[in-house]
């Protein structure tokens, strides 16, 4: 007898309880799942961070080459020089590699007197003493000295994502 | 008993202690990883807050350089009143400062940006150079620029612009089809003479150094030294310009010695190969166009208490004196009657009324001759640019000019001068000479103070703050 309860002592010592089991499973199972959500929602993050990384060099690489043409000799066939910017750029849409629908999308404004407030409203873009040319007219913009440009950024799966940058761009080199 | 009932509490409820312990590391993992991507997030944020606000610095320093080198301003401030304000642009302001260094000829441009951050903002009129700066709330970047200014001091009598003068006998004439200026294959020679000279009074053109009030008080020219000679004879800036100067001077005066009044003589020491050490007629691909000189002239000078303006015209009397040089502008024809005299000390400018902004048929109204039927003398520098700038001197007239004379061919479209052929008329049937006087260049008096700043170069720039204020 005694050796019977003892054995009947030891089963019920080992293992877990059902309760225990379910609760524990239950446990692990939301802490997986948020875990895993969570998981999840940071690999979103971390891509859309990369994404943006992406991006930023994308500006700040296509801000530089347009001050690299600007300073250059000026020649309208090879479109370099400032007054190459607007048929070099305006309209041009630069896409983003390797970020989905990321594109750099350029307008250049030539019209002195529809330059936007955000860019410093009406201004003398060819400083001949007035801001009322339109210099996108005629001469495509080859008379412009002082270039406004908006440069917008768009990107992500619906594009939803957008940043804008607006420049006042010249040579800055001797001339 | 007691000990194998606490031993079975002590293993029931074990596992839910693992799950929890489990659960808390993933939590704490997750946390972290969390955290890491809003430091991240937030790192890029300011990242491209600065991007942004480097661009609207870059704006200002752009805004700053075309003030300067466009209109003339030396020292331009943001917003364009005497103190530098901050100025509303793209998603932030800018500022621009700027410091004129006249002992120098230089001016340092600060021009900074800022974007309102995430806190509440400050409100600071001042740059964030100033004492009385407060940065709370702003990302700040900055950049200085230093700009060098430079003045075009003429180095022979004669200068005219990219295409010399206007097809002489033996020219070549570049306005053909197909002809590139840098490549002589290409070179067509001239048809006709579009400029032309008397056989027996030909142009004089003398590169000794006069004194500066030599049409005052005579004098003589300094000797000149052996080859090579200090100053040239004259310059263009293309070959083909100075083949065709070189062409007026050997051929347009007909037979005999063509070169008889071009001094120093023409010697053995010298080469007509442009391209041998010994040129006599350098080229300088650095000289500046006529027109932009003139340019900046009409806007720095006119106006001043230095200046004359005259309209087209028959004019006489005096203008400047060489104690006192004056800037004296005419718009077209400078006409000199016969049987009268314009003289005068300074610089000379005849120009035409072409706007760019009003006209669009590249031909001006009022054209820039210089036509001389009396007696005129100059001592100075002498521009005659525009459409199609003639110098003439008819029978009877006779010409002198102490300096230099500086011509070119030139349509403004804009702020851009069109130089696609830049050349010159010369019909020069009576006495007309040039003689160089360094004296009124070199030296710190004469007409040195009057001449105007052709180049403007970026020294370098720097960034000079780079701080997120929060």
């Amino acid at each position: 007898m005694p050796k019977n309860h003892n054995r009947e002592n030891h089963n019920r010592q080992s293992g877990f309880s059902i309760a225990e089991v379910v609760v524990a499973m239950t446990l692990l199972g939301l802490i997986a799942l948020g875990g895993g959500v969570a998981v999840a929602s940071g690999m979103g993050f971390q891509r859309d961070l990369l994404d943006e990384h992406q991006v930023t060099h994308a500006i700040e690489n296509q801000l530089a080459e347009i001050q690299d043409i600007a300073n250059r000799t000026e020649d309208l066939v090879a479109q370099e020089g400032v007054s190459a910017l607007m048929q070099r750029y305006d309209g041009q849409v630069i896409a983003i590699p390797g970020v989905p629908n990321g594109q750099i999308a350029i307008t250049v404004f030539a019209d002195e007197a529809a330059v936007p407030a955000i860019l410093g409203g009406p201004q003398d873009l060819n400083f001949d003493g007035d801001a009322a040319d339109n210099l996108g007219n005629e001469s495509l913009g080859t008379d412009l000295k002082l270039v406004p440009m908006v440069l917008n950024v768009t990107y992500g799966v619906n594009s939803e994502n957008s940043l804008t940058f607006h420049i006042l761009t010249t040579t800055t080199t001797q001339e | 008993m007691k000990h194998e009932t606490t031993t079975r509490l002590r293993e029931r409820g074990s596992a839910l202690v693992m799950v929890l312990i489990i659960g808390a590391g993933i939590l704490t993992l997750t946390l972290l990883s969390v955290q890491t991507s809003k430091t991240s997030a937030i790192s890029l944020s300011d990242r491209v807050d600065h991007i942004q606000a480097r661009s609207i610095a870059e704006s200002a320093l752009a805004h700053a350089l075309v003030m300067i080198r466009r209109s003339g301003i030396e020292a331009p401030m943001s917003g364009g009143g005497l103190d530098a304000v901050w100025v509303p642009f793209s998603n932030g302001e800018y500022l621009y400062e700027t410091l004129w260094d006249a002992a120098n000829d230089a001016t340092t441009v600060r021009a900074w940006a800022r974007i309102g951050s995430r806190r509440a903002l400050s409100a600071p009129t001042v740059a964030p150079s100033d004492a009385g700066w407060d940065s709370t709330g702003w990302t700040i970047e900055g950049i200085e620029a230093l700009i060098k200014h430079d003045v075009y001091v003429p180095k022979s009598s004669y200068y005219v612009g990219n295409g010399g003068i206007e097809r002489p006998l033996g020219g070549f004439d570049w306005s053909q089809p197909g002809v590139d200026p840098t490549d002589p294959s290409t070179w067509v020679p001239s048809p006709s003479a579009s400029s032309s000279q008397a056989s027996t009074v030909p142009m004089m053109v003398d590169a000794r150094n006069y004194p500066a009030d030599y049409l005052e008080n005579g004098g003589t020219p300094e000797a000149v030294s052996v080859f090579p000679h200090p100053y040239p004879i004259w310059t263009s800036q293309t070959a083909i310009g100075q083949y065709n100067t070189e062409a007026w001077f050997r051929n347009s005066a007909g037979s005999g010695d063509p070169l008889i009044n071009v001094f120093p003589p023409v010697a053995t020491s010298y080469s007509s190969d442009p391209t041998a050490p010994g040129y006599a007629f350098p080229i300088n691909p650095e000289l500046p166009d006529v027109s932009t000189y003139a340019a900046e002239l009409w806007n720095t000078v006119r106006g001043t208490a230095l200046s004359n303006e005259l309209i087209e015209g028959s004019h006489t009397g005096s203008y400047g004196t060489v104690a006192t040089p004056e800037v004296t502008f005419v718009t077209g024809e400078l006409h000199v009657a016969s049987g009268t005299t314009f003289s005068g000390s300074g610089i000379l400018v005849i120009r035409d009324d072409y706007d760019p902004n009003v006209d669009t048929d590249n031909t001006p109204d009022r054209r820039a001759n210089l036509v001389i039927d009396g007696t005129f003398e100059w001592t100075g520098l002498v521009l005659v640019t525009g459409w199609a700038p003639s110098l003439q001197v008819r029978a009877g007239g006779d010409g002198t000019v102490v300096g230099s004379v500086l011509g070119e061919d030139s349509v403004q479209s804009g702020a851009e001068v069109s130089l696609d052929s830049a050349t010159m008329v010369f019909n020069i049937q009576d006495d007309f000479r040039i003689l160089w006087s360094n004296s009124l260049f070199a030296t710190s008096g004469g007409i040195r103070p009057l001449l105007p700043t052709v180049k403007r170069t970026l020294v370098g720039t720097k960034r000079i703050w780079d701080v997120e204020a929060w």
